[in-house]
């Protein structure tokens, strides 16, 4: 994750968990994630990379093992005290400092990993991988959520002509690549190389959410660190020029965002 | 000095072929890719990666016109005329 990103993030960790943003089409789609994620009684140590405010960490650990211990991983450290707070109660979680890139854990120490729609954030895919194959036990179980290369199109389209005038081409395009956004074939050949085909599974899924302006408007929070660049006098017009191209996408059933994810799976080992 | 014309024209339609290649859209010099959505911010970051290989050109954007990086022509022009030998 890019300093700026992180940095932004660390700013509006406040508004994070503001409930238009958990009843937002990425709320839900973190919610459907975190029932996909299961936590064996035989984990030890299960690990929550780019945990955000700890929402996901709270309610695993609450039905967890009382031997399981949990470790919350958030670079950006408005993040990390939310987290803090979150978990308070669950004497069984810890928070910490740490990044995809660099994980703060010894070699082949983590029993399950999981990760809810932070490893596009990634500066380093390799590196990322690397660490991730570095720290989960021979035998441990991941579950690594994030968006696909085609994510968001009717959104993407819609706005990038104006995107493009207030950041220049060279911020537009800086601003594209803070996120890794793979394709099911990018996905599958990076994580092969790393880790054991035959417990490896990565599947993309594309579902459509229909939500009204305001509705879509509640997760912009999440993407605000790509649009620092857009100098602060312009952002009040830059707003609502975008919010004049979403409402244009309106149909009978609400402004459509598809989102494109990918989740890679780690089954434990024999 | 100025690039000969033919230079810009042959990488027009280069580029309009690697567009072609990566799209069901009829490509036209002067279709706007991202307003058509032929092209995302990161379907041109890989453009200019290749219009970089195919001319040795360095491309730097900073100061180029929306307008011109939109479509081909105007992005092919401003390469051959702006690029910085690699």
């Amino acid at each position: 994750m890019s300093d700026t990103v992180i940095a932004t993030y660390s700013d509006l960790a406040a508004r994070y968990d503001e409930q238009r943003n958990l009843t937002s089409c990425w709320g839900q789609a973190a919610d459907e994630a975190l029932g996909e994620i299961h936590v064996s009684p035989d984990d030890r140590l299960v690990v929550d990379v780019g945990c955000g405010t700890g929402r996901a960490l709270r309610a695993l650990a609450a039905g967890a093992h009382e031997h399981t211990r949990f470790v919350g991983v958030e670079p950006a450290e408005g993040m990390r005290q939310l987290a803090a707070s979150t978990t308070g109660p669950c004497r069984n979680v810890r928070i910490i400092d740490g990044r995809f890139e660099k994980l703060p854990f010894d070699r082949h120490s983590i029993d399950y990993l999981y990760s809810i729609f932070a490893f596009h954030w990634t500066t380093d895919l390799e590196a990322s991988v690397g660490e991730l194959s570095r720290v989960l036990k021979p035998d441990g179980a991941m579950d690594l959520f994030f968006i696909g290369r085609h994510n968001g199109r009717e959104f993407i389209q819609a706005t990038s002509r104006i995107f493009l005038r207030y950041l220049g081409a060279k911020g537009l395009l800086e601003a594209s690549v803070m996120r890794k956004q793979l394709t099911l074939a990018e996905a599958e050949e990076l994580f092969s190389a790393r880790f054991d085909r035959s417990r490896l599974r990565i599947e993309e899924q594309r579902r459509t959410y229909f939500d009204t302006l305001d509705g879509h408007w509640g997760w912009w929070v999440r993407i605000e660190g790509q649009f620092v660049r857009i100098p602060p006098e312009r952002r009040q017009a830059c707003d609502a020029e975008v919010k004049a191209a979403l409402s244009a996408l309106n149909t009978d059933r609400a402004i459509p965002y598809t989102l494109h994810r990918l989740h890679v799976s780690v089954r434990h080992g024999e | 000095m100025s690039q000969p014309e033919t230079d810009i024209d042959l990488l027009i339609s280069k580029v309009c072929s690697w567009v072609a290649d990566r799209s069901e859209a009829q490509v036209t010099p002067d279709l706007d890719l991202l307003e058509s959505g032929v092209l995302d911010s990161l379907g041109f970051v890989d453009l200019i990666r290749f219009i970089e290989e195919v001319t040795s050109l360095q491309v730097d954007l900073l100061d180029i016109e929306p307008e011109e990086f939109a479509t081909i022509q105007g992005l092919c022009r401003f390469a051959m005329l702006k690029g910085s030998p690699v």
